[in-house]
């Protein structure tokens, strides 16, 4: 990991991202009946937080592409599996 | 000291691996933080939980009432909060190897003990979560959404705590003087372990307290 002043940085934009995407989301499911909509965009921000803990905090950003690629396809699978069970059952 | 980046493929274990696995081991271990080791146990780590997503979601699917109501009988402040407790101690982990990366010791031991901190909060969130549903008359033979709600939950809790006892002794190896800036493999592979619970829970937060 490189430890320039831009990596601490980005370490805290990602920080504060994580924090506005996990209440907003919160806030989101609490305030709204659920719906295919609200289910939908809880999932992508599951794999949004997912890609940016991925990338950021773990580091993985400049990792081979498997080691990153296997993290981000399962931030991709899992929540749209979730999803789509969520939905078809709702 | 050699990083991992300039040790031959597999020394970082202390094994030689066959040569037919150099494409797997290359695209596991290239400027990856932390040694293949730990990467092995994060993706097995993963799977696992990965099936235990695979059992809820099955049960869900054909017991779609039981699971639709499930979630409302929760803390729900209790589970957001250790979201945003746990995506914290990920920060703080991530800052203490780049304190190392820097070569500072004290820093690095300060953000540690931070993320130590983090992880005693969960775990004290997570019993007053306990005690609230336990006094509402929950417990794991309430119904099936529940039985898998103290399965997936107490699990991940089980990891917090082999997580936490992995940073303490990251940080009794830094206060030793174990890792420098130029040699912190250890700390690198403690901190990847970390943010590997980190992203189970993510996943774990609204499948049992917010999906309905």
């Amino acid at each position: 990991m490189t430890t320039q002043p831009s990596a601490i940085a980005r370490l805290r934009h990602t920080w504060w991202l994580l924090m506005a995407l996990t209440l907003v989301s919160g806030a989101t499911a609490e305030t709204l009946a659920p719906s295919a909509a609200v289910v939908v965009a809880i999932c992508v921000t599951v794999a949004v937080k997912g890609s940016q803990v991925i990338d950021h905090l773990m580091g993985l950003r400049r990792a081979g592409t498997l080691a990153r690629g296997l993290m981000q396809v399962y931030f991709l699978v899992v929540p749209g599996l979730i999803g789509a069970v969520v939905i078809a059952t709702g | 000291m050699p990083t991992s980046e300039t040790w031959p493929q597999g020394a970082a274990v202390g094994i030689a691996l066959p040569s037919a696995t150099a494409p797997l081991r290359a695209g596991l271990s290239r400027a990856a933080p932390g040694n293949t080791a730990v990467w092995i146990l994060i993706y097995a780590e993963m799977t696992e939980f990965a099936l235990f997503f695979a059992v809820f979601l099955t049960a869900r699917w054909f017991n779609p009432e039981v699971f639709a109501a499930g979630p409302a009988q929760l803390n729900t402040r209790a589970g957001a909060l250790n979201t945003l407790v746990l995506l914290t101690s990920s920060f703080f982990m991530a800052r203490a190897v780049a304190a190392m990366g820097q070569g500072r010791r004290r820093q690095c031991l300060k953000w540690l003990g931070l993320a130590l901190g983090a992880a005693a909060l969960y775990c004290g969130i997570k019993a007053w979560e306990y005690q609230g549903t336990g006094a509402d008359g929950i417990d794991a033979r309430t119904n099936l959404f529940f039985s898998l709600y103290y399965y997936l939950a107490f699990n991940h809790l089980l990891h917090v705590l082999i997580g936490a006892c992995a940073v303490a002794w990251a940080a009794v190896n830094t206060a030793l003087g174990s890792y420098s800036a130029e040699d912190h493999e250890g700390l690198e592979s403690v901190a990847s372990y970390w943010h590997m619970i980190d992203l189970v829970w993510i996943i774990i937060f609204p499948l049992l307290y917010v999906l309905r």
